[in-house]
């Protein structure tokens, strides 16, 4: 005779919890009930259609979700195809009673160790991590862990707003600094075989095909396009999109130089201050790109001193140029433009202020060079 | 239309006609096997008792006539609807006992439909339950201690909205 709903067989359990009547809630409730629930149930508390919002100042949810993954021997790191992170403000430090509730078991910090030395995380990230001091710090681990990864949203980092409790050095300081180190290892190590230097990324990056990265501020300064050069090395990475940012792709030259080529189908670039021969160097270095949209921006590096050195630096026909002559066979859509309206206001102080900006759609060339 | 004779576990002798029978795969399957006649002899379905085997054949009948599931059929698309037909409501109106028997029958039996309608019942039964009310519900004792449930919360604290 049947008893009660834990006493029947699992494989009527599973039926029971694979009907899409029940919600992410409902699971997490039933968790709750008993153990024999809780066993089953457990495995069906996964993230809606593989995607997560981590926020860089929740230590529960983080250390949660964290302690799972160390915990967990099934697919669930699996299930995670894409993570946005939210940069938001700092909260207090957590109180001795916070911390007790959340501290690590030895078990726990065992596997944390592994993971350091795996990954060759800087002994601040351990102190962060283990000590819980800084929650954006745990978004490291939670990142190497999720195998499954294809799709990640770095967020737009608030980096200088007010009140300065704000996280303004949280992505530096743990996340990105991780993704400089991946592909630093290459500059110290002096491993120009991009093979050899992914075998030391976490399979969580080696998957990813979708890359994103903001940064919103307030005093006109953006990311160094260094910091992500680890992207752009990933074998199968499909699309990026960076908002706010400088540089001059020169981190990815000596790759380049040993036949590396870069598998990106799809960039966009927006508010990007760089020399349009260093994009069109970038764009050489691409095997095939499929659409491209630039945005070209002084970005107020303070490093262009005359309008003449900013006309010569934002050109579009180098771009345009080298999208034609490497890409005519893959190239759906190309747009890129030098946003001229603000900078050209500004050195003209105010006597004179242009139309449109600058560009070229497609395959056709417009109006600067024409 | 021809019958066939089938043998509960409390030795209870059955007869259905041959088509209704057939919703089950496991009957269906053993009827297949031995060319289709069975009879004179009735087939023993240890595993369910008469009371539960009249709920079950009722079922069939009812259902008899619905299409036949596709060969393999996507039982993702099963699980996905959330509707229960009026009939289904109706029938599976039982004491929870009878419930899960009818479940696990439909299990054994493998009748896939039933099956459904029986779990997709039960989910119904938990759904936006609190853990109390889901214990209550299905007279669920708490064998967690304090400190296990709040560790389990914290596990979960990842998912919460």
């Amino acid at each position: 005779m049947v008893g009660s709903l834990p006493t029947l067989p699992l494989e009527i359990l599973h039926e029971i919890f694979t009907q899409e009547i029940l919600a992410g809630k409902d699971y997490i409730n039933c968790t709750l009930v008993c153990r024999a629930l809780y066993a089953v149930a457990r495995g069906y508390i996964v993230p809606n259609d593989g995607k997560i919002v981590l926020r860089s100042n929740n230590f529960e949810k983080s250390v949660s979700l964290l302690r799972r993954l160390l915990s967990d021997v099934t697919d669930f790191a699996k299930k995670f195809t894409e993570v946005t992170i939210k940069w938001q403000y700092k909260r207090d430090k957590l109180n001795e009673e916070q911390r007790k509730r959340l501290d690590w078991s030895a078990k726990e910090l065992e596997s944390l160790e592994a993971l350091y030395e795996k990954y060759a995380f800087n002994e601040r990230w351990r102190k962060s991590i283990n000590e819980l001091i800084d929650p954006a710090s745990l978004l490291v681990p939670i990142i190497c862990l999720l195998d499954g990864l294809e799709v990640l949203d770095m967020g737009s980092v608030a980096a200088s707003y007010e009140p300065r409790e704000l996280y303004n050095d949280s992505l530096e300081t743990h996340f990105e600094e991780w993704l400089i180190g991946l592909s630093r290892r290459g500059e110290k190590e002096d491993v120009a075989d991009v093979q050899k230097l992914l075998e030391g990324y976490p399979p969580s990056l080696r998957g990813l095909k979708e890359f994103t990265r903001g940064e919103a501020n307030d005093d006109g300064d953006g990311f160094d396009l260094d910091d992500v050069t680890s992207i752009w090395l990933i074998d199968g990475i499909e699309r990026v999109s960076l908002s706010v940012c400088g540089g001059d792709f020169g981190c990815l030259k000596k790759y380049s130089d040993e036949g590396w080529e870069c598998t990106v189908k799809e960039v966009e670039f927006w508010l990007f201050e760089c020399a349009a021969e260093n994009v069109a160097g970038f764009f050489e270095m691409c095997e095939g790109l499929k659409r491209v949209r630039v945005n070209l921006y002084c970005i107020n590096h303070g490093t262009i001193e005359d309008e003449e050195e900013l006309e010569e630096k934002f050109k579009i026909y180098p771009m345009s140029s080298a999208l034609c002559d490497h890409h005519r066979e893959t190239l759906d859509y190309a747009q890129v433009d030098a946003e001229r309206d603000e900078w050209w206001y500004m050195r003209k102080k105010g006597k004179i202020r242009t139309g449109g900006k600058t560009g070229w759609i497609g395959d056709g060339f417009s109006s600067d060079e024409g | 239309m021809s019958t066939i004779k089938l043998l509960s576990s409390d030795n209870a002798e059955l007869a259905v006609d041959k088509e209704v029978a057939e919703r089950s795969i496991l009957i269906k399957n053993m009827l297949e096997d031995v060319g289709g006649d069975m009879s004179d002899q009735a087939i023993p379905i240890p595993n369910v008792n008469e009371a539960v085997l009249r709920k079950v054949i009722e079922w069939c009948e009812h259902h008899k006539s619905d299409p036949p599931p596709p060969a393999d059929e996507d039982s993702d698309s099963r699980k996905k609807s959330t509707d229960i037909e009026e009939w289904d409501q109706k029938f599976m109106q039982v004491d929870q006992e009878m419930l899960f028997e009818i479940i696990l029958a439909a299990n054994y039996l493998d009748i896939k439909p039933l099956l459904d309608v029986g779990c997709k019942t039960v989910a119904n039964m938990i759904k936006g339950k609190s853990p109390e009310e889901i214990r209550k519900t299905f007279n669920i004792q708490n064998d967690f201690t304090p400190e296990e449930e709040d560790q389990i919360r914290r596990e979960n604290e990842w998912a919460e909205e």
